[in-house]
């Protein structure tokens, strides 16, 4: 590393790491808790409402738990709850450790997590009450993501006095990625908010906006820091080189460019231009796909990332495996016959979930595993560590329930869409998403256990002796009962 | 505390990139592509007009597909006519005695600058219409309907119940409008005045 | 790629490339489309009750299983002349020798001819003496005899007199007319003949390409007037009563305009021709039935049995039990299931909003950009 670190021009030391990691400490570990929290009612709504496909009359009598509400929650939930909050912490630290500073101005972190968190509980409530906007993929109420705006800019200006805090050192691609997730989030989300929510465009040209939205928040938002994730990650671990800068910038600037445009229905209500040439920038997916997965692949050439030791590793691995699925799925869209069969049924949902759970969330379970015993310093006591082995079972195992149901089974609807009659459809289409409730049950589990083992973490080492051991024992009493002081 | 709740939180070293460059291919190929894709969105894109939707692939294509001019103006005559109904009737058939017919109306199917005449200025008195004679007064709309309008009306009475005399165009109205003005009269029309500037066939 | 700030400026211009393409662009394209469908008709936002429904649909989340995108399929041209222009020469080299040889194409000429060297005649007669054109009188003289010849050749076969008269758009004097083999006087049914007189020069396989040449042909230089008409071959949602493809404008004046993700309920962008269909002037006829179908599967989805997977919405009504023989009030709808109580039931003012706006959701008037498609593929048909 030291080979990277321009000698001549520091104009400030590198931080130890010991330094940087207890500069963090209370502001990431705010954001990963949030998130353990937020994961949790994401994945129980998801439960709830796919429970409604099986039994239509469940829960059915009381307006905040109807389906539709139920489904923004859980999108909100995971999107902004648990995405924002894990990605937002795990920014803070790769930049600072990056840059080799301590993170600057952690006290507005902390404002803007508190921020963040609120917003995201006034969505949460003002979706109960009915007041989504109407964009699947995108339920903010506008004074929701008022809030949030402003949390994530508070956030973000740590991030950045932190990354210009040094100058001359030569940059590692995870920083771009960070960067760009920075830039990307308040020109996704106000363009969202002004051109959909706060002042509406005319109700045409909401059906572009609210695409471009929905899938940049995906695409670039959550794409950029689950691959700055990968991207140090998996290096780091396996202790070699990544590949190639030359690759790593190349998908980077693609990811950026096309991001926006990909996955357009083709029987969308939209001009044909707009269409064609959201194939078009799908077919140019292709370049990211390979840019990302040849680079590493070639990092991790002859070691196996799902069958490492590694459990931060292990979770990498399906990670990238689940972004490079999802690509190809996007690039297929290009095809026109691919887009028209799997278009309206399950399939666009599922890939959404495989990127959300599959990608996302496994990239920040992995990372959280590794960034967050070492954020305490050198005497860490996590007694659920040896549990934490089962939320990448059950989230690999429901991610790939998802996908493949999503994928496999779709085809089926997407035929009846076009061929039979209406009757035959509804049953078709529900078949998927009836064995997607087996995935969505395991991330219900993954999140349980992840929210106890950051529970134990948290209570072991920051209020161990004054907190209720009580609590730590019902997280999880066997290793507790092994582990007593 | 046992050793095995413990954890080993010895760091990794920061990662580094390595500095492969990238084969020329993938950019040649990417530059094919993008020409290629290019293209196609070029033959496709139906010149980013926004009323050109899947399945119709031009603008020229579904310029083609919409109704022509004559059947727009004769739809507009239409909704025009709503005025003119309570007295000439849905039908067209006038009431005896009082408001004359249109449908087959030697007036309506005859020169298009005299029956213009009639609706920009009206007509009072005694009138004979497919040999019958009818006496009321018509309110005249000159001043407040433009010449598509009037143009768009004429169109529809010469055309619907069996009628089948040619579209009046704008030009025709504002030809009778300069005409009328010419002659110096003003107010609605008997038969007689009519006949001077205007004459039957 | 080490310099901070270009990365920043970087980022900035990589996402304002996508911005641009699919926020800016489209933005400002729609907020030139105008609600004119030409003909003085224009698009009508939702007003009232429909727009109180259109915050219904929205706040509930029926667009997670309800999407509003009628799609196109595939589809041939039907070419239908509706009247020839003037030069025979150009329309039979037009239209094609196929048709060009037909009675009533032929038939149509010959009328035209006809009325031609009338409208001459008279032209000259109406002359002082001295200016006549004898020369002209003649020709027209001698038009008429073959050309009366040539249209009273083909026997009194009335349907294709009256429609080669129909789409050869010609005035006769009554007189005339008898001399021609048509009826001097037409009944309505006859008048009806005339004007609704077409002539087919495709089959409705071709097409744009096949017949872009033909149209513009046929636009620019033959001076007929023609109708085209694409009809559906594989047109899916034609099935679900759609008429037609959704296009932009459908959703010029929502509030929220809810496309909607995935169908596990049907599309629903057509539900208004279903619940209250159009009668022949196009006004929607509401019923009462069809009203309280739709409250009752609203109100329980699977009142009938039906294999339907929605959530009942029982929290959008008022609802009493009602004992077995007790009438229900006027606005009362009565369910009754197999198995379980009788219940009379009285929407909300949100469930009759939501009712208003699916009647506003409709694919059954032709937009100048988006057709109806002419035969609807019949579910029953193989």
């Amino acid at each position: 590393m030291s080979e990277n670190t321009d000698n001549n021009a520091t104009q400030a030391s590198e931080a130890k790491p010991e330094a940087i990691n207890a500069s963090c400490r209370l502001p990431v570990l705010f954001l990963f808790f949030s998130a353990a929290v937020w994961v949790v009612q994401a994945s129980a709504a998801g439960v709830l409402g796919s429970l409604k496909l099986h039994v239509p009359g469940f829960l059915a009598d009381c307006p905040y738990l109807t389906y539709g509400r139920m489904q923004a929650g859980v999108w909100v939930a995971f999107l902004f709850g648990f995405a924002g909050n894990a990605g937002l912490g795990l920014t803070l630290w790769m930049l600072s450790r990056l840059r080799g500073m301590e993170l600057a101005r952690p006290g507005f972190v902390m404002a803007g997590a508190i921020m963040w968190n609120v917003g995201v509980t006034a969505a949460m409530v003002g979706i109960t009450m009915g007041d989504q906007p109407g964009i699947a993929g995108y339920e903010l109420p506008a004074y929701a993501s008022r809030v949030l705006l402003i949390g994530q800019a508070l956030i973000a200006f740590s991030a950045i006095l932190t990354y210009f805090s040094r100058r001359h050192k030569q940059l590692y691609p995870s920083s771009w990625y960070l960067i760009a997730s920075l830039v990307a989030f308040p020109w996704i989300v106000g363009t969202a908010h002004w051109l959909l929510v706060e002042t509406p465009v005319r109700g045409a040209a909401q059906i572009p906006v609210a695409h471009w939205a929905v899938t940049s928040l995906q695409q670039i938002w959550l794409g950029t820091i689950g691959l700055a994730a990968l991207i140090y990650f998996i290096p780091k671990i396996t202790q070699r080189e990544l590949y190639s800068r030359q690759w790593a910038a190349f998908g980077f600037w693609l990811l950026l460019i096309l991001g926006g445009w990909v996955n357009l229905n083709s029987g969308s209500p939209l001009p044909v231009w707009s269409i064609k040439l959201s194939q078009f920038a799908s077919m140019l997916f292709v370049f990211v796909l390979v840019a990302v997965g040849w680079n590493l692949c070639q990092t991790v050439k002859g070691v196996p990332l799902i069958g490492s030791e590694d459990l931060t590793l292990k979770f990498m691995g399906v990670s990238l495996a689940s972004w490079l699925v999802v690509a190809l799925y996007t690039v297929g869209n290009s095809m026109a016959e691919w887009n028209g069969l799997l278009q309206f049924t399950y399939a666009g949902t599922a890939m959404r979930q495989l990127f959300a759970w599959g990608f996302f969330a496994m990239a920040m379970f992995g990372a959280i595993y590794y960034v967050a015993p070492r954020l305490f310093g050198g005497e860490v006591d996590w007694a659920c560590s040896g549990t934490y082995k089962w939320v990448f079972y059950l989230t690999a195992v429901g991610a790939a329930v998802v996908g493949l149901a999503g994928l496999g089974l779709s085809y089926g609807h997407g035929d009846a869409l076009t061929n039979v009659e209406t009757l035959e459809v509804s049953k078709k289409a529900l078949m998927p998403m009836r064995i997607a409730f087996m995935g969505e049950l395991a991330f219900l589990g993954a999140s349980l256990i992840f929210l106890c083992s950051m529970a134990c973490l948290l209570f072991r080492n920051c209020c161990g002796e004054c907190s209720p051991m009580s609590l730590i024992r019902q997280c999880c009493p066997a290793k507790v009962e092994g582990g007593a002081e | 505390m046992s050793e095995k709740a413990k954890l080993n939180v010895s760091e990794h070293a920061e990662p580094a990139a390595g500095n492969t460059q990238m084969p020329v291919s993938v950019m040649v190929v990417l530059t094919l592509l993008g020409y290629i894709g290019c293209y196609k969105v070029d033959n496709l894109n139906a010149n980013f007009a926004s009323n050109v939707h899947a399945p119709f692939g031009s603008p020229e294509e579904v310029a083609s597909l919409a109704p022509s001019e004559e059947e727009l103006v004769f739809s507009q005559g239409k909704q025009l006519y709503a005025n003119c109904q309570g007295c000439h009737q849905p039908n067209g058939g006038g009431t005896p005695g009082t408001f004359p017919p249109l449908a087959g109306s030697e007036w309506v199917l005859g020169d298009p600058q005299r029956i213009a005449a009639v609706v920009l200025n009206g007509l009072g008195g005694e009138v004979v219409v497919s040999g019958k004679t009818y006496n009321n007064q018509m309110t005249p709309v000159g001043e407040t309907w433009t010449d598509e309008q009037v143009a768009a009306v004429l169109t529809f009475i010469r055309k619907e119940w069996g009628n089948n005399a040619g579209r009046v165009l704008p030009e025709e109205i504002a030809q009778t409008r300069a005409k009328t003005a010419e002659s110096g009269h003003s107010g609605p029309w008997t038969q007689e005045t009519l006949n001077t500037t205007f004459p039957a066939e | 790629m080490n310099k901070s700030p270009w990365i920043f400026l970087g980022v900035l211009f990589a996402l304002s490339l996508s911005w641009w393409g699919m926020v800016y662009g489209p933005a400002s394209q729609v907020n030139n489309l105008s609600a004119d469908l030409g003909g003085g008709d224009t698009l009508k936002p939702r007003v009232g009750l429909a727009k109180q429904g259109e915050q219904v649909y929205r706040e509930n989340g029926c667009y997670y299983c309800h999407t509003r995108a009628a799609t196109g399929g595939t589809f041939g041209y039907k070419i239908q002349i509706t009247q020839l222009g003037d030069d025979q020469k150009i329309n039979e080299e037009v239209v094609g020798l196929d048709y060009s040889t037909q009675t009533v194409f032929k038939k149509a000429y010959a009328y035209k001819a006809v009325a031609k060297a009338v409208d001459s005649l008279k032209a000259e007669q109406g002359k002082k003496a001295e200016e006549r054109d004898e020369a002209k009188i003649g020709d027209a003289n001698a038009t008429l005899i073959s050309a009366k010849a040539k249209a009273g050749a083909h026997g009194d076969d009335m349907e294709v007199n009256l429609k080669a008269y129909g789409i050869s758009g010609v005035n006769f004097e009554p007189d005339m007319r008898a001399q021609l083999g048509l009826p001097a006087e037409m009944n309505e049914e006859q008048q009806a003949a005339v004007a609704g007189a077409r002539f087919d020069i495709t089959d409705g396989t071709q097409k744009w390409s096949d017949i872009e040449s033909t149209v513009r042909r046929l636009k620019d230089k033959a001076g007929a007037q023609f109708k085209l008409q694409p009809v559906a071959k594989e047109w899916p949602d034609v099935q679900g009563g759609a008429g037609r493809q959704s296009v932009l404008r459908d959703f010029l004046f929502d509030a929220h305009a809810m496309v909607g993700v995935m169908r596990v309920g049907p599309d629903l962008s057509s539900q208004g021709s279903k619940i209250a269909p159009l009668d022949k002037d196009g006004v929607p006829i509401n019923t009462r039935e069809a009203d309280n179908k739709f409250y009752k599967h609203l109100y329980d989805p699977q009142w009938e049995g039906e294999s339907s997977h929605m959530p009942p919405f029982r929290y959008l009504f008022r609802e009493r039990p009602l004992e077995k023989d007790v009438l229900a009030g006027p606005r009362e709808i009565v369910i009754e299931k197999e198995g379980s109580s009788r219940v009379a039931i009285i929407p909300t003012a949100k469930a009759r909003a939501l009712l208003a706006y699916m009647k506003s959701l409709r694919t059954d008037k032709s937009l100048p950009e988006a057709p109806l498609v002419n035969q609807p593929k019949q579910a029953s048909a193989e």
